[in-house]
């Protein structure tokens, strides 16, 4: 089982739905353990509900994937186009941690 | 070089041969003209600061770039710190000419185009932001001003830049070679342009298809060939050419000194080409600089606002009615809408987030917000200085009336307010007022940085509605599928 770390930003105002977001990568991504993210995890996701991404970071020193508002890794893309994009990520990061 | 002190940044201005035009003829020495010297003095400000101990904390940082400590209008933001230190910067040179100092428009264009060529490359497969980092370097290397270049002539704004009657309009590109790029047009309403060493232009909307030659970002020296420029009219610029008095802040002027600028036919080499014909991003370009810009209103218009609101309160003062109530009212009316007008600036640069290209922009919905304000709030603080001040500020007599010995003596007299306050000082904080409040210096406040109904629209579609309409239909009690 891989494990990434989920970390939410508190979602004040949202334009994105974090936990919906979420619930497809967990049906999607079978492999993929999403729980806290405490030390130790191999890879950490934040997911910020804006741009603004003011999800407290929590200090760990391992492949982060950044989900803030409509974008993923700061590039524009579309809500329903998010999990998609972010599973592609995932699988390189374990691909990378495997090799 | 390192960064210019002002006197050194007046000396680099007149190594340039800017073609400059105003009242009908072509000014030879600009840089010792009274009508353009206060502008340029203003700007010089924004070098000379970065100097001083007391200012450098805001007025230098260092460069992501070479590492090296470089004027932050030539930077680009690295962090939300970045941006709040950049409108406290404005708030505090603001403060010191009580007028537009010029130089954050070019500094605008230069962080919009840094994060734009970055993803239009990732997106194209294009080489514009490596070549334009190159010209930051130079930017940065020189500490150059840049003018930014946005605002096009546009002719018939119910058409689009394709459909104009005459193609010249919007700024185009009539020509490519292995060179470079040919460009024609005119940009207009260029702050402090005559007094800039580049002008950093960009496209004035989203474009389409049709458009493609009108999708244009480059860098070009003011006094490239085939560039000329004519100098706006200001209300009470003659004034300057009298004495000092009545001009209000002989010093610094008003507003920034805008000029029409001509491109006839102008070569731009490939390496200062950073947007040729990719129309797409055209869009984003232009709202990424006009947040960052609208983001500055409630730094340099709060700092232009504490003057106008000490003046008001001076004035009252002087005229004995600083006691009442009504006017203690108003002074905290006008010191509520300007901070308010800093909060917004201040939020929307902490609520800034990170771009691909590692750049930070600003909140955009909360930059435009800032600016929608400063269409109202300005009006409002000069209507009420207008008030307080008395109707003497539309009424007073020439400087050269006070110095004549036949009407002096009386102007002495009868234009004295409180004892102990000579009537000269009453004078010239009343002029004061009447130069910041009135005239070209409300028009800028309206248009500057766009109309307010480009806010607007930008308000609407950053206003993240599905989020609202859902929280209200929860609380409703309407189910989540409807
Ligand atoms: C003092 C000052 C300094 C400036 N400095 C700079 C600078 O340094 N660089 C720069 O690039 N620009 C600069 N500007 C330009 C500024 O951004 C423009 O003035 C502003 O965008 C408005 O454009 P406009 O003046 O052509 O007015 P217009 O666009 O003609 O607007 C007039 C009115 O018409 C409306 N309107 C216009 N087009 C449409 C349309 N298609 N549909 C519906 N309504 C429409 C507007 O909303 C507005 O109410 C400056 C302006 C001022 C006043």
């Amino acid at each position: 089982m891989f494990n990434v770390g989920v970390k939410y930003c508190g979602n004040c105002n949202p334009v994105i739905n974090s936990k919906k977001i979420l619930d497809a990568l967990v049906k999607g991504m079978p492999g993929c353990r999403f729980g806290p993210p405490d030390a130790g995890v191999p890879a950490l996701l934040i997911l910020s509900g804006c741009e603004t991404d003011c999800a407290t970071r929590p200090g760990l020193q391992v492949e982060t994937i950044v989900v803030a508002g409509l974008s993923v890794d700061y590039v524009s893309c579309k809500e329903e186009d998010i999990p998609e994009i972010v599973t592609k990520k995932l699988i390189e990061i374990k691909g990378r941690m495997m090799a | 070089m390192p960064m210019m002190t002002g006197a050194e940044y007046i000396e680099s201005l007149r190594k340039l041969n800017t073609e400059i035009y105003a009242f009908g003829q072509k000014i030879e020495n600009f840089v010792d003209h009274p009508l353009f010297r206060p502008h340029i003095n203003a700007a010089a400000v924004t070098y000379d600061m970065a100097h001083e101990p007391e200012f450098e904390d805001l007025v230098t940082v260092k460069s992501h770039l070479t590492g090296k400590k470089i004027n932050r209008f030539t930077h680009i933001h690295q962090s939300t710190e970045d941006l709040v230190k950049k409108v406290k910067m404005l708030r505090m040179i603001a403060q010191r000419t009580g007028t537009c100092f010029q130089r954050c428009v070019g500094f605008d264009g230069l962080n919009a185009l840094y994060s734009v060529t970055y993803e239009m490359d990732q997106a194209l497969g294009t080489g514009y932001h490596k070549r334009f980092v190159e010209f930051l370097k130079y930017v940065q290397e020189n500490d150059l001003m840049s003018a930014g270049s946005m605002t096009d002539p546009k002719g018939d704004r119910g058409l689009r830049p394709s459909q104009q009657a005459d193609p010249d309009m919007y700024v185009r590109v009539v020509k490519k070679t292995g060179e470079g790029i040919v460009i024609r047009g005119a940009k207009a309403h260029q702050t402090g342009i005559v007094n800039s060493h580049y002008m950093v232009i960009m496209p004035t909307v989203a474009l389409g298809e049709a458009d493609r030659d009108y999708a244009v970002a480059c860098a070009v020296p003011v006094d490239a060939p085939g560039i000329f420029h004519v100098f706006g009219r200001q209300t009470n610029d003659e004034r300057r050419l009298e004495g000092e008095i009545d001009t209000g802040n002989a010093r610094y002027g008003i507003v920034g000194g805008e000029a029409l600028t001509v491109l006839e036919d102008v070569f731009v080499p490939w390496d200062k080409v950073f947007m040729c014909g990719e129309y797409q991003y055209a869009g984003m370009l232009v709202e990424r600089f006009a947040s960052y810009h609208r983001q500055n209103y409630g730094g340099c218009k709060c700092g232009v606002s504490d003057i106008i609101i000490g003046a008001t309160m001076t004035l009252a003062e002087y005229n004995g009615a600083a006691k009442a109530s009504h006017i203690k009212d108003k002074i905290t009316e006008m010191l509520h809408l300007s901070e308010t007008l800093y909060c917004c600036s201040i939020a929307c640069s902490a609520e800034g987030r990170k771009t691909a290209s590692g750049a930070y922009y600003v909140d955009p919905l909360l930059a435009n917000i800032v600016k929608q304000n400063v269409t109202r709030h300005i009006y409002e603080i000069c209507r009420l200085a207008h008030d307080i001040a008395g109707g003497f500020i539309a009424t007073l007599p020439s400087e050269k009336d006070f110095l004549s010995p036949k009407t002096g003596p009386f102007l002495e007299k009868y234009f004295r307010g409180v004892a102990g306050v000579p009537t000269e000082h009453r004078v010239r904080i009343a002029r004061l007022v009447e130069n910041m409040t009135g005239g070209t210096a409300l028009a800028e406040s309206m248009h500057g940085a766009g109309s307010p109904q480009t806010q607007r629209v930008m308000i609407m579609r950053q206003s993240n509605m599905e989020h609202k309409k859902r929280l209200a239909r929860k609380l409703a009690g309407i189910p989540e599928q409807e």
